[in-house]
């Protein structure tokens, strides 16, 4: 890209660190004359001198430039570039004299009488008496312009210029042609063929891990789960040829595989059930987006058919509710509700809600922060903020809606129904009033007289309630009037049943013009900008219009239609960026770390691929096969780098040893497993796990104290109960945006704030203390050992051995054995001795709420 | 009063002590030896173990903790600290002006008579008399200004700098750049309001940041922290016979797996996490605390017992090192009823804590590396809403600063002669921001955490220092 000026002062940027030489030659004129001042300062008042950056350069900006700034220039004058105010407008009298406001035409305009011809500014409020005295202040101290806030010197920059230099960068190439090495053995994997040329013969891959260790490796990996103890003594002791792959296919054909494999993406889209901020209202509908991404896991919906539809499955695909329940992707962000009607605030929420979309849609799909291109140019990568505007420009026609899940018929059927009820009702109500009427009408005068008589001499006129007539009427005329309600109660109550519908994302009636927004803010529009684009993907190349989008021109008239298809398009769009971006997800899932370890930022600061030859192959291969992930899930899981061992002794002992970050993959780290995991694999142990499928979100119990959103509409129940209904996979927990599920928090789990593209594994006090104190893990370790009690019986060697194979999916070492059975029988009598009834009971469930704390239970090989 | 503890506890000052302590019990040293064999315990590690050890800043450091009084609901600057003569003369007057629910009132005078105070002569509302006595320790911020009108998103920023959830709070910001000198405490701790805060625990959020850095909130009683407590069937000597049986199978565990820097600081943890519980349950316990002390803050009262409270546990806090704490009034000072009800009643509230803190403080010697800082979220409007109340505004409001660093008795900045916008010497939340950072010797430019291809700031991409509230 190239930038002709970078004086680009008035872009205000984070990622300026070093000071700009005008800056530093300002701040030298500031002490010059403050050293200046300081001779004189005997002479002076004692008051300190004005600052033109925070009294001075605000009051022209709010009051004085709309009309004198860089878009108008009312007069000739310019109250933003140094040179142009001390000469003044056309008048021909400067408008500011350094050090003689007497002279200065400015002050006199401001302080004129507000009825005056030439007062300043003309309309709306005068200026402030202080800001009047500041200005005047200021002016007789010299009228002191810091350089870096004269826009003379500033000129904004001219706009970036993306250049085919920049679509060199790795990222955005096309996918290479890689031909992985041929293979001695028909049967090894590619991907380990294309490891092996990265190795040495000093750094060899680890050797295969046991099986034992391979079996709960996958579960955990592909369903989130923990493996059967038959299974594991099956697979491990009766080795069978194609064993591995069979079970491979088994998991991925499970239906937890998409409750496992669903969240990553739900971390990705900000998933939430709830609005967020002060009133965080409910938004009970929105799994149907959660189930809507957990099915295409499991169907292995086509990955370009995901992207598209959660970008345009509204218009792509406009009858079917999969496709419409897949556009909620663009508005599961948050969103402030607000009973306001300033203008410039409701600008301001509107688009930090446009900005979550697009910066969401770009980092989950693209790995680019293109939302850092919204007040200026990207600092690092070839993003201009005209992108940003054109891109944004495809949401902004978009809406959150309920959609309804029925058929046109039934949909019709429905509002027939209601409009018929709203008209029996509408008449039951008028009976009502007109019955009312009829039998109070002769009441009226007597009752009002009799109500004025006792009224206190400073009481208003009296009023008639209903009670008051109630009173005055007959028995009769009360039973009727009875008949009368309770007839308007019936139909009240009688409301045709709500059809089902699911919140997503639709068209508004009226679309809004777009505008490229100044500075990125709001209030600011500039030019008007029509859709278009990433310019470095797309250059002179255009998108294909797909069949199913029967418009001609798609960018002008379905721009998300033509974004989804550009999105996908690996010949003359973004598919390529967006195949290494997801592969590159699932490598880190699998691995703990993905072969670009920066998964949402593909671009220039990013992280460069360790192995880019496999990172492109994969995406090819993924395109290659029809955008169908589970095959590269297949071929990842059963490649030799997945199965090695994650013991690194052997590595260790070889001096030579050289790849601390193992970039080169020649071992395996033990994974944490995630919160959601954590819970889940708790409930599996301890025989609690509710498996059912889908469905509205479960609001399980969380510590009333920890309630402590104020003034939310729909508030969390403080009184949720524990127990099978709640039991379920973390995955299908209502996710309150206040209030989160304290284990989630203390083990990282994702804030749906915003897109997470990698949870960082942390080791906290609080996550010590719930695995140690949380009544909850204590319940579940109870029954845990009710459950051994169960399956064991009553002898304490088989207990152990059956929890060592439910929670680690092997059998205790003799020395972990004789650990077990001295602690559980030294606390058996440590709680006789205290009188306890369930002592042995009570003692194993001390063991096995600490196998819940072991380092083995959270971490998979 | 305070006879115990006066000045701060004695910490965990290095690494290694903390490393020694945590590892005591169950043979660290042989573990320690094995993974250093292997050249594995490399910076990257140390972090891994623990984003929480006391490091110092960039800077000289004036404060060592921070205490910020958080009045959540918008206080007025010019019913209690910045009083406005041409308000009271044009009382009942229209003046062009928006406010968040529409339909303003004409300017509303103050209710409250001022008086000046202490040598500096600093104006307070008859409404804060304790307040009132230390106003020659005070810098009066007059002229600060925000983004929002609306509660959530004014409280975020004033949180995080920024008014979209989300980002790390300043309290996070600090302990990632400074750690925190008590090992067994969290290093940013939040006294919340009893009814909960509007956006919630956001406010105190990590954000992008290390979940270490994450705000805990501590709740009034002995309660304070979520899962301090045992669960009733388990006593501390069955949780000890616990953690020996997981320290002697997860040692064996890590034998097997000699490197992994994560497992070793988990063992750790747990021993952590148990000394924790005694040292925050002995945090809590205020029962030995002297008469004159609860008295000082205001725990005779019922009105003034819970910030009190919440006053008394900040100075235990920082007595014993925790770097980052707020306190969260206990209603909010949303007036938009009736200013002069709600202002009262909110001021009975805090007086009392606030002014027994800053004594306390001074008497301990704590004053001098402790920053204490009393705002809200933003200020209110100089017209009426409904009569009696006002509204929120974000233009102009008032914040002061007591403590380490600071320069007692002066006032900063001005609002116009209403109080409605702020027009001189204007401070942003990111000069806020940045000189809270300052004093504790951090550059607010420099303290950076790169987050999907951008390096975040809590200053985002402003800030500049208050310098003339500045010792």
């Amino acid at each position: 890209m190239r930038r002709e000026n970078s004086n680009a002062f008035q872009m205000r940027c984070y990622c300026e660190t070093s000071m700009h030489p005008l800056q530093i030659s300002g701040a030298r004129a500031v002490i010059s004359l403050m050293l200046w001042l300081s001779l004189l300062a005997p002479l002076l008042n004692a008051a300190p001198m004005v600052d033109f950056s925070k009294s001075i350069e605000p009051l022209f900006a709010e009051n004085c430039r709309k009309c004198h700034g860089p878009e108008k220039q009312k007069g000739g004058l310019r109250l933003d570039v140094v040179a142009n105010a001390l000469k003044g407008g056309d008048s021909g009298d400067p408008a500011v004299v350094p050090r003689d406001s007497a002279r200065s035409k400015l002050l006199q305009l401001v302080s004129a009488k507000p009825d005056s011809d030439n007062r300043m500014p003309p309309k709306g409020e005068m200026l402030k008496p202080v800001q009047i005295a500041l200005l005047k202040q200021w002016i007789d101290e010299g009228a002191v312009w810091p350089e870096h806030l004269n826009a003379a010197t500033n000129a904004a920059p001219r706009e970036m210029v993306v250049t085919d230099e920049d679509r060199k960068h790795w990222s955005f190439l096309p996918l290479a042609r890689i031909e992985p090495p041929a293979a001695n053995d028909p049967l090894t994997n590619p991907i380990d063929r294309l490891i092996a040329a990265r190795l040495t013969k000093q750094l060899q891959l680890s050797p295969e891990a046991p099986r034992r260790t391979l079996i709960r490796r996958l579960y955990f990996d592909l369903v989130g789960l923990p493996p059967a103890p038959d299974e594991v003594t099956a697979f491990a002791d009766a080795p069978s040829p194609g064993a591995f792959e069979k079970l491979v296919e088994r998991l991925l054909a499970s239906p937890h595989f998409g409750e496992r494999w669903g969240r990553h993406w739900l971390d990705v889209a900000r998933y939430a059930d709830s609005k967020g901020y002060e009133r965080d209202r409910d938004r009970p509908t929105a799994w149907h987006y959660r189930d809507f991404v957990l099915r295409a896991c499991n169907d292995d919906l086509p990955f370009d058919q995901f992207v598209q539809w959660q970008l345009a499955g509204d218009e792509l695909e406009p009858a079917n509710f999969n496709a419409r329940i897949a556009t909620a992707f663009i508005g599961l962000g948050p969103e402030v509700e607000s009973d306001t009607k300033l203008a410039d605030e409701l600008a301001r929420y509107r688009y930090a809600d446009l900005d979550d979309m697009l910066s969401t849609t770009s980092q989950a799909m693209l790995g680019l922060s293109v939302g850092c291109a919204r007040c200026h140019d990207h600092k690092y990568d070839p993003i201009p903020t005209r992108d940003y505007y054109r891109l944004l420009s495809a949401f902004t026609p978009l809406e959150r809606q309920e959609w309804p899940l029925v058929s046109e018929r039934e949909l019709k059927t429905y509002q027939a129904a209601t409009n018929a009820h709203a008209v029996k009702l509408a008449a039951a109500v008028q009976s009502l009033s007109e019955w009312l009427k009829t039998a109070k009408e002769p009441l009226r005068t007597n009752l009002l007289a009799g109500k004025r008589a006792s009224l206190q001499p400073d009481e208003k006129e009296p009023k008639l309630t209903d009670d008051d007539f109630r009173k005055a009427f007959t028995p009769e005329q009360c039973d009727e009037w009875d008949r009368f309600a309770a007839a308007v109660k019936t139909i009240e109550n009688d409301n045709p049943a709500p059809v089902a519908t699911a919140f997503t994302m639709a068209a508004m009636e009226k679309p809004p013009k777009n505008f490229l927004m100044k500075r990125g803010e709001p209030t600011h529009p500039g030019e008007e900008v029509e859709f278009g684009f990433l310019t470095v993907l797309d250059g002179a190349r255009t998108a294909r219009p797909r069949e199913s989008t029967r418009d001609s021109n798609p960018r002008t008239s379905r721009p998300r239609s033509a974004l989804a298809a550009w999105m996908t398009d690996t010949e003359h769009g973004a598919g390529a960026l967006v195949a290494r971006v997801i592969v590159n997800r699932m490598w880190q899932h699998h691995f703990g770390e993905g072969l670009v370890r920066t998964p949402s930022d593909f671009g220039t600061q990013g992280d460069a691929p360790g192995q880019p030859e496999l990172l492109d192959w994969l995406a090819s291969e993924l395109v290659r096969g029809g955008w169908r992930l589970k095959p590269v899930h297949k071929l990842i899981v059963t490649s030799a780098v997945y199965r090695q061992s994650s013991n690194p002794k052997s590595k260790i002992q070889n001096p030579k040893f050289d790849d601390p970050d193992n970039r080169l993959l020649s071992r395996r780290r033990p994974q944490r497993l995630e919160s959601e995991i954590i819970r889940d694999n708790i409930l599996a142990v301890s025989g609690c796990l509710n498996t059912n499928l889908f469905g509205p979100g479960v609001k399980a119990p969380i510590p009333a104290e920890l309630n402590s959103a104020y003034n939310t509409r729909d508030p969390y129940p403080k009184d949720a109960k524990d127990g099978p209904e709640t039991w379920r996979r973390s995955v299908y927990l209502f996710t309150k945006r206040s209030l989160r599920q304290p284990l989630f928090e203390a083990f990282d789990g994702a804030d749906p704030s915003a897109t997470c593209a990698r949870r960082i594994p942390t080791t906290v006090a609080p996550q010590a203390l719930a695995l140690l104190n949380d009544a909850w893990v204590r319940a579940r370790a109870r029954d845990f050992a009710a459950r051994l009690e169960r399956e064991a019986g009553s002898s304490r060697e088989a207990q152990v051995r059956r929890a060592y194979a439910l929670a680690l999916s092997r059998g205790p070492r003799a020395d972990e054995l004789k650990a077990a059975l001295d602690f559980t029988s030294a606390q058996t009598a440590a709680r006789e001795q205290r009188g306890e009834k369930a002592a042995a009971s009570l003692a194993l469930a001390d063991f096995c709420h600490a196998l819940f704390g072991l380092n083995e239970f959270i971490y998979v090989d | 009063m305070n006879s115990q503890h006066c000045g701060r506890f004695e910490t965990a000052g290095n690494r290694r002590e903390f490393l020694k302590r945590a590892g005591a019990g169950f043979g660290f040293l042989a573990l320690s030896g094995l993974l250093g064999e292997h050249r594995l315990l490399g910076a990257a590690a140390d972090h891994a173990r623990n984003p929480l050890a006391p490091r110092p800043g960039p800077l000289p450091a004036k404060a060592k903790s921070i205490i910020w009084l958080f009045m959540e609901g918008g206080p007025s600057g010019f019913d209690l600290f910045d009083p406005k003569p041409d308000l009271q003369q044009r009382h009942g007057q229209r003046m062009a002006i928006e406010t968040f629910f529409g339909n303003p009132g004409p300017l509303l005078r103050s209710p409250f008579e001022f008086k000046q105070h202490g040598q500096s002569g600093a104006w307070v509302s008859e409404v804060y008399p304790n307040v009132a006595r230390h106003v020659d320790d005070i810098a009066f911020v007059k002229s600060c200004f925000a983004e929002s009108n609306n509660h959530a998103p004014a409280m975020f920023q004033m949180n995080t700098g920024l008014t979209r959830p989300g980002f790390p709070s300043a309290g996070s910001w600090v302990t990632y750049g400074l750690g925190s000198e008590n090992q067994n405490l969290p290093g940013f701790v939040v006294l919340g309001n009893q009814r909960g805060s509007k956006g919630g625990p956001l406010n105190w959020s990590n954000g992008f940041l290390p979940s270490a850095h994450q705000g805990t909130l501590f709740r009034n009683g002995p309660n304070a922290i979520l899962n301090l407590h045992r669960p009733p069937d388990v006593t501390r000597a069955d949780q000890r016979a616990q953690l020996d049986l997981m320290a002697q199978l997860n040692e064996a565990h890590l034998a097997e797996r000699p490197g992994e820097a994560d497992l070793l600081a988990r063992i750790q943890n747990y021993e952590l996490a148990y000394r924790m519980q005694a040292e925050a349950l002995d945090l809590v316990e205020l029962s030995r605390e002297t008469d004159a002390t609860r008295k000082l803050y205001g725990l005779d009262q019922a009105k003034s017992k819970n910030f009190g409270t919440k006053c008394l546990l900040a100075r235990r806090l920082v007595e014993r090192g925790v770097r980052f704490v707020q306190v969260y009034c206990d209603e909010e000072w949303d007036a938009h009823g009736d200013i002069k009800q709600n202002h009262t009643d909110m001021a009975a509230q805090t007086d009392r804590g606030i002014a027994g803190l800053l004594t306390d403080l001074k008497q301990c010697g704590l004053l001098d590396s402790t920053l204490v800082v009393w705002g809200g979220e933003f200020g209110r409007m100089p017209v009426s809403e409904g009569g009696k109340g006002r509204d929120h505004n974000p233009h102009g409001f008032c914040v002061w600063f007591a403590g380490a660093g600071i320069k007692g008795g002066v006032s900063h900045g001005a609002t116009d002669e209403v109080g409605y916008k702020a027009v001189q010497d204007r401070v942003s939340v990111h000069d806020l921001h940045a000189t809270m950072l300052h004093l504790l010797g951090l550059d607010h430019k420099k303290l950076t955490y790169l987050h999907n291809g951008r390096r975040f700031r809590l200053t985002d991409v402003s800030g500049e220092l208050i310098q003339p509230i500045l010792a």
